[in-house]
């Protein structure tokens, strides 16, 4: 067998290990604090056929989706925007460390105060989370355009549309695409906390509610589900990747 | 004082001249002031109140930073020769990393009550990750040549260990480090705003509960400067530490969110 | 910075000091009939005090004898003895461990980056415990000798390469090893550093005749720093050649050419290599 057969095999025992710990811990301190696997699942079952769960992650994923793109297409503008100008650039920065060393999920309470509790600071919220690492990833990204593709369009007459089209896009789309993947994670932690403190559907909302109730099954529930959401973005994420970005980044 | 700098302070002094007029002639409830700010944070500084509730988050984000990072770092090093067992564990760790940490804050909640305990969780989550990556990318990164051409000097597996493994994961591990601490803080305050009675977070949505918008941005300038100010102190450290690397190290601290 | 050559010591060439019998090398199964010999039938005897240099085809095996020797490398075949004693052989046990005889400088200087240029020529004495005061007196002339008494407290990353070679050399003679071996060890420099160490190297061995197994490349360098010079081709690799160098010493390696017999080593030698590898 060779290694990497090997590895994958022992990926598989890990699992499995923890699968078995999962069930051992829960027969040793209790349902309260570590429900059995089957009881999860069997509520995710219960929820799913009741219509439940697919209401809390459709609500969810329309904030993760309303969010990221917002959030995505500011950064990206952002990024492109500081960087037409070196002047610009340099004056900007330490402005952006500063507001960067603030923990977004820590404006939560400056957008409930301004917008309540509706739909609206929820979004705003997740774009910003997302808007502020986009933007990261793609302003260092552009900085390796190489100057010579552009400075080569330029010469043959290339307007400045058609650089951005033809060269600048490609070349900062991968960038983008990174920013959203170490994103996501964020994006979705971003989605939960909103919910958490002003909403009436979503997993976010879920897990509070069970938590309220000492429900630790729905808790577990909640957490799986989340997982689950970070795990099938991040697969939806690398598929469109891969169809759209043809370098070989 | 370089020109840039010249700029910066301006760019700086316009903004917050703006705000001031735009507070002047919106009115501060909705969005305070910069010298309303100021004159606050004077009077919580001067009674005591901003060191009382600044030291819970900062203890929170300690103690789970160091409850976190210490065995993230050591779990990578003692797996360093195991690379089946790594195997086993990399396939729990993707899933674990791939757990939105604050989804788990009500289930520690659940567990160790609205104390500190359960911020101290979310934070130990999050950087156990964190450190156990970046110190396990510097165990692959070491140089083999280096450690063959000190075992042919004469040095024992343990030395090997000390001499050449260790001092090789220390740029990594003080990236992984770099970008943790940041993390802690902001994971203290997210465990706050969820649920706390101290703590700056605390602060922030007591401030939003109360309409006291002042109080939200003293909360948030608060955090400001202590990231600021920590991200400085560990610059300078970083400098001593590693003034044997011809180039910048890594730890270039990742946006913090 | 040219140093002066000294008078040589007394240029008695000892006993035997190290001996390799029947070695063999090779990499895969014998049982499933997989197995590749890199190396066989290798019988080399070194005396001490000798500078012997290894040449060879690429892929005749040079660097894999060294790795035998320094015992980094499980022979698969034969034995390798140390004055008189098996030390390591087929039918031996793998020895990681050092026994400190042996000095190893290869290509890469594989300074510690994180250390000093003193405390890297220190390490081999720091970790076979606290080094004595004469030891400590050693490491400061070997610093000296070799021209970095000035660098002692900058790191690697600050000094050139011929210089970190130098600091490498250091390094590998203040633990006093019998024999050093080593692998085109002036590989990486440009060639004016490489004639500097050259000579540096002579006027070091000089002063205390080590034993040395030194390979390269270069018939030049072979011929100029070598008492003797063994050839290795073919696949799997073979002594073809066993030639003693009897140009006088001391020796300008730059200037080898003009010596009157090297003209006979030269073709010998580059016949042997370019026959050998049409084999």
């Amino acid at each position: 067998m060779s290694f990497q057969q090997k590895s994958r095999l022992a990926g598989l025992v890990g699992l499995v290990g923890f699968a078995i710990v999962w069930e051992l811990a829960s027969r040793l301190v209790g349902d309260y604090w570590v429900p059995g696997i089957a009881q999860v699942f069997a509520r995710l079952f219960k929820d799913l056929v009741e219509g439940r769960l697919l209401v809390d992650v459709a609500a969810t994923t329309q904030l993760l989706l309303a969010g990221t793109a917002i959030g995505t297409a500011c950064g990206c503008a952002l990024a492109c925007l500081l960087r037409l100008s070196q002047r610009v650039d340099s004056l900007m920065q330490p402005l952006i460390t500063a507001l960067m060393s603030v923990p977004k999920l820590g404006l939560v309470p400056l957008l409930v105060l301004w917008f309540g509790t509706g739909w609206a600071p929820k979004v705003m919220l997740v774009a910003l989370t997302v808007l502020f690492i986009v933007f990261s990833l793609t302003y260092s990204g552009l900085a390796t355009v190489d100057p010579r593709l552009t400075m080569t369009a330029r010469v043959l007459g290339a307007s400045p549309l058609q650089l951005t089209r033809s060269i600048v896009i490609p070349s900062v789309l991968p960038f983008v695409f990174t920013g959203l993947q170490v994103a996501l994670p964020w994006a979705v932690s971003a989605a939960l906390v909103a919910e958490y403190l002003a909403a009436k559907a979503g997993v976010g909302h879920g897990i509070e509610q069970a938590r309220q109730m000492s429900d630790s099954v729905g808790v577990y529930c909640g957490i799986v589900l989340a997982t689950v959401l970070v795990l099938v973005c991040n697969a939806a994420l690398a598929a469109v990747r891969r169809l759209t970005v043809k370098s070989p980044f | 004082m370089s020109r840039v700098w010249v700029d910066r302070t301006a760019l700086g002094g316009v903004l917050l001249l703006a705000w001031e007029i735009a507070s002047r002639m919106l009115g501060p409830y909705w969005i305070s002031s910069p010298l309303l700010v100021l004159e606050r944070m004077w009077v919580m500084a001067g009674n005591g109140d901003l060191w009382f509730h600044g030291r819970f988050t900062l203890a929170e984000a300690f103690g789970g930073f160091v409850v976190g990072a210490v065995p993230g770092c050591v779990t990578a090093m003692l797996l360093r020769r195991h690379p089946l067992v790594r195997s086993a564990f990399l396939g729990i760790a993707a899933i674990g990393y791939a757990i939105p940490k604050t989804a788990l804050v009500p289930l520690f909640i659940l567990w160790l009550g609205v104390g500190p305990g359960a911020k101290v969780a979310l934070v130990a989550s999050a950087i156990f990750f964190i450190v156990f990556y970046s110190t396990w990318h510097g165990v692959e990164a070491v140089d083999n040549k280096l450690l063959l051409s000190a075992r042919v000097l004469g040095a024992s597996e343990r030395q090997l260990l000390r001499l050449v493994v260790w001092p090789s994961v220390v740029p990594y591990v003080f990236g992984g480090l770099r970008v943790a601490i940041p993390y802690a803080i902001a994971g203290a305050i997210v465990g706050e705003i969820i649920s706390s009675n101290r703590g700056i977070g605390y602060l922030a949505q007591y401030g939003a509960m109360d309409f006291d918008t002042t109080l939200v941005f003293v909360a948030l300038v608060s955090v400001m400067c202590v990231v600021l100010s920590v991200g400085a102190v560990l610059s300078l450290i970083q400098r001593r530490l590693l003034r044997w690397q011809a180039t910048p190290s890594q730890g270039k601290p990742a946006p913090i969110v | 910075m040219k140093l002066n050559m000294p008078t040589p010591a007394a240029t008695t060439i000892g006993c035997p000091l190290l001996e390799l019998r029947q070695l063999g090398i090779s990499y895969g199964d014998a049982a499933s009939g997989e197995q590749r010999w890199v190396l066989r039938d290798i019988d080399l005897v070194v005396r001490e005090g000798e500078f012997v240099t290894v040449m060879g085809s690429s892929g005749a095996g040079k660097s894999t004898l060294l790795n035998v020797v320094a015992q980094t490398l499980q022979p698969s075949a034969g034995q390798i003895l140390f004055r008189g004693t098996p030390v390591g052989g087929a039918d031996m046990a793998p020895n990681p461990g050092s026994n400190r005889q042996i000095g190893y400088v290869t290509q890469d200087d594989n300074l510690l980056p994180w250390r000093t240029v003193w405390d890297n020529v220190m390490f081999p004495l720091t970790i076979a415990g606290r080094p004595s005061p004469a030891a400590v007196e050693k490491a400061h002339a070997l610093l000296k000798q070799v021209g970095l008494d000035r660098w002692a407290n900058h790191y690697p990353h600050q000094l050139s390469g011929g210089m970190r070679k130098r600091a490498s050399l250091a390094r590998t003679l203040v633990y006093s090893p019998p024999i050093v071996l080593m692998d085109e060890p002036f590989g990486a420099l440009d060639a004016e550093t490489r004639a500097q160490l050259q000579a540096d190297l002579l006027n070091l061995w000089s002063t205390e005749r080590k034993t040395i197994l030194f390979v390269t490349h270069d018939i030049n360098e072979a011929v100029a720093l070598g008492d003797r010079i063994v050839v290795l081709s073919g696949t799997p690799g073979r002594v073809v050649l066993e030639r003693q160098i009897d140009i006088a010493r001391p020796r300008d390696p730059e200037l080898i050419f003009k010596a009157p017999t090297f003209a006979s080593h030269y073709d010998a030698i580059r016949g042997c290599l370019r026959g050998a590898g049409h084999a």
